[in-house]
């Protein structure tokens, strides 16, 4: 093994900031890592030293064997060279051991003594082995122990430098056991949750998260412990008083053998993002609650009105997908003239800054176009420029129908004051040619006015849908005259649902006035025993084209001109009669003054859809 | 001052009033009318009866009618008209962009205005004229 390894203690630290380094110096080897390698080398050291000291004393043993043996060998020899001096005296033949068996120990002694020497010098040489090794092994230990106690130096710098940055970052870290104890705390866990390492160790952590959060924190955090795989968990962690949302990582680190060792964990404040999106979501949520829920048609679309997004009314009003409006395929649900009209509108907008056209738009629930309002606004980035577009097509059908009706309204009230103003000329220059002094023309001019504003009281109705009956129309000038209709002098008799045609009703009115003022003047209704008798009934001719026939009959008249005596009253009257309601009305009349009063029979052909009485 | 003296001039309005009215501001201006007619087919009737009509008053809407025939038929035959209406000018349709609308009331001095021709020279009305101061 190297003698400085690259997984150390340390590497704790590192690895739980992935791709943070610098957290202590990596070339510190840690003491977990150390230690039990220099066990490992001292033992292997051990068993050699031991082996050779085993080795020497077998040698050793030997060596005292043939030493003893080599010592009663000589003693052997020695007692046999003694017996054979004293047996024989220097020239007497000393009683000594044959000769042979002399040579035999005396060889014998030889071949143990050079035994002898050749283990003398083994037993040398194993004892000179066994002191290099034990010197080496002095040697190693030495070394080994400095080298122990630099790694013990370094590893205190470590673990310093460790702690300042730990304690410097604004995240919170922690360090757990395999069994996901909390038993270390950077500053900063203390200083946001108030909470003490001693407090938040083990599982005290927990009560530094929200209540709400702690069952599925615990959970997740169980669960990873058990699996092994890094943890990641949000959840809010008391800070200050309030609570901040964090997202939370750890990550185990293994030892050599595989076996987890301690996880590292590091809480980073994501309030305010979260905070962020969550507003986002709501807006958003807002937002889609409100185009949703709004009638105007919404939409987006970038550049020259290329479509990217349609509401759900959009395609429910047209039928048209959302897929089959983007780009330029909302022009589909355009009438066909209005698309011109759309196109140019966004082009204008370019440089215009505002979208605004009107348009029909097709419905599908109807199978007709109703007209739509439809406004955009740009949405800028910073720099001013134009991102998209985000438009509202209003359904303003009715209003647009409102406003060409009142237009034709307002047309047609021009229109007919003037022509009235037409007609009172018309009526004032007539008046003053038949009227013999101005109190004549001031009376006669004043009825004539009143009988017109009546009229025109009736036709303001006709506005409303209804036409004016003539029943209504006869009454209005009769009861301008007649204080009670119903007093026997008057008879009415007729259907009173018979409309009459807008452009008739002031020239009729105007005839019936004239036939009513010379009835009060001169005729049935200033005479004590006169009667007036009105009738009329709907008729029809050959062509199946209704008439109104009315006739107007006048009894109990004394003194009635003679037939060829100009007309009492100017003659105004019979000249309506005569020539205006055939000329205007297409009317038929006749005008006779019978022996006993006037009677008259006019013929006015009625509008066709008269052909169905109106209720 | 234009005058209408001795024209022939078509009057073509559907109230009867009005129309007599016309006719006879028409008269007393030394002018001839011709009809009154209250709707199309009337005025079409003197047009094709009539050798020589000098001008026309035309009242626009003829109890609904719009009197656009007559008109295109006077300009075929290049006889001058006025449109007597009640109604903005700008209901009419664009081929009648240059002619002659009169509101109404039409006066005599209106119509004279619009139909009248110069008068002739002043040597030969010298009288006239003397007189008129």
């Amino acid at each position: 093994m190297a003698p400085y390894g690259g997984s150390c203690v340390s590497s704790l630290w590192t690895r739980g900031h992935a791709g943070r380094t610098g957290l202590g110096p990596r070339r510190d080897e840690g003491e977990a890592e150390v230690i039990p390698r220099l066990i490992d080398e001292n033992e292997q050291l051990r068993t050699m030293v031991e082996s050779l000291l085993e080795e020497n004393a077998r040698l050793a043993e030997h060596r005292d064997r043939l030493s003893a043996r080599l010592t009663n060998l000589s003693r052997q020899l020695q007692a046999a060279h003694t017996a054979a001096v004293i047996v024989s005296p220097p020239t007497p033949p000393i009683p000594t051991p044959p000769m042979d068996e002399r040579d035999r120990q005396a060889e014998e002694l030889g071949v143990a003594f050079e035994e002898l020497q050749v283990l003398t010098e083994e037993l040398e040489a194993a004892n000179s082995a066994l002191s290099s090794a034990n010197r080496e092994l002095d040697a190693r230990m030495t070394e080994r122990l400095q080298e122990v106690a630099r790694t013990k130096a370094a590893l205190k710098v470590s673990e310093a430098s460790f702690q300042t940055v730990a304690d410097l970052v604004p995240d919170l870290l922690w360090g757990a056991d395999a069994e996901g104890k909390g038993v270390w705390f950077n500053r900063r866990w203390a200083e946001q949750t108030g909470q003490s390492a001693k407090d938040a160790s083990g599982e005290g952590w927990l009560d530094a998260l929200h209540p709400a959060d702690q069952p599925m924190a615990a959970q997740a955090w169980s669960e990873a412990v058990e699996s092994g795989e890094a943890f990641q968990h949000e959840c809010r962690i008391r800070s200050s008083g309030d609570y901040h949302w964090a997202l939370i990582r750890a990550e185990l680190v293994r030892d050599e053998q595989g076996r987890l060792v301690r996880w590292f964990g590091a809480a980073t404040d994501i309030h305010a993002q979260r905070m962020a999106m969550e507003a986002l979501k709501r807006s958003e949520l807002r937002f889609k609650t409100l185009i949703e829920g709004m009638p105007p048609l919404v939409w987006r679309a970038v550049d020259t009105g290329a479509w990217t997004w349609a509401s759900p009314q959009w395609q429910a009003f047209t039928g048209l997908s959302a897929e089959a409006s983007f780009a330029l395929g909302w022009l589909e649900a355009l009438h066909e003239d209005d698309r011109q009209t759309a196109r140019d509108a966004w082009e204008r907008a370019q440089e215009t800054g505002a979208l605004e056209f009107e348009a029909r738009i097709f419905s599908v629930a109807t199978g007709s176009y109703r007209h739509f309002h439809t406004r955009a606004a740009p949405v800028r980035d910073e720099q001013g420029r134009i991102i998209e577009w985000l438009g509202a097509s209003s359904d303003v059908h009715d209003l647009v129908e409102l406003r060409q009706r009142q237009n034709v309204l307002l047309a047609e009230l021009q229109h007919r004051t003037r022509n009235i103003m037409a007609v009172v000329r018309a009526l004032t220059k007539r008046t003053v040619s038949s009227s013999t002094s101005l109190e004549d023309f001031s009376e006669r001019i004043d009825e004539r006015l009143a009988a017109l504003a009546r009229v025109q009281g009736l036709l303001s109705r006709r506005l409303e849908g209804a036409r004016v009956t003539f029943e209504a129309l006869l009454k209005a000038e009769l009861s301008a005259h007649v204080t009670d209709l119903e007093n026997g002098s008057v008879t009415l008799r007729g259907p009173s649902d018979i409309g009459l045609r807008s452009a008739t009703v002031q020239t009729f009115a105007l005839a019936l006035h004239e036939l009513a003022t010379n009835a009060v003047k001169y005729g049935a209704l200033a005479a004590p025993e006169g009667r007036l008798s009105v009738d009329w009934l709907v008729d029809r001719d050959a062509d199946d084209q209704p008439w109104l026939h009315v006739e107007w009959i006048e009894s109990g008249v004394p003194d009635m001109p003679a037939g060829n005596a100009p007309a009492r009253g100017g003659g105004y009257g019979l000249e309506l009669i005569r020539r205006a309601l055939p000329y205007q009305l297409s009317a038929k009349t006749e005008f006779a003054f019978g022996a006993d009063g006037v009677r008259c029979v006019i013929d006015v052909p009625l509008p066709v859809e008269m052909t169905e009485i109106r209720p | 001052m234009s005058e209408l003296t001795g024209m022939r001039i078509l009057v073509v309005e559907d109230e009867y009033l009005i129309a007599d009215d016309i006719c006879q501001m028409l008269d007393q201006a030394g002018a001839t009318p011709l009809g009154p007619a209250p709707n199309i087919d009337a005025a079409l009737a003197i047009l094709k009866a009539e050798t020589r009509v000098d001008g026309a008053v035309l009242d626009v809407n003829l109890q609904g009618q719009m009197a656009y025939r007559i008109a295109d038929l006077l300009d075929e035959r290049a006889v001058p008209y006025a449109f007597a209406t009640g109604y903005d000018r700008d209901i009419l349709p664009q081929r009648f962009a240059g002619r002659a609308v009169l509101d109404k009331p039409v006066g005599r001095q209106d119509i004279a205005r619009v139909l009248g021709r110069a008068p002739p020279p002043l040597g030969v009305h010298t009288g006239s004229f003397l007189s008129r101061r």
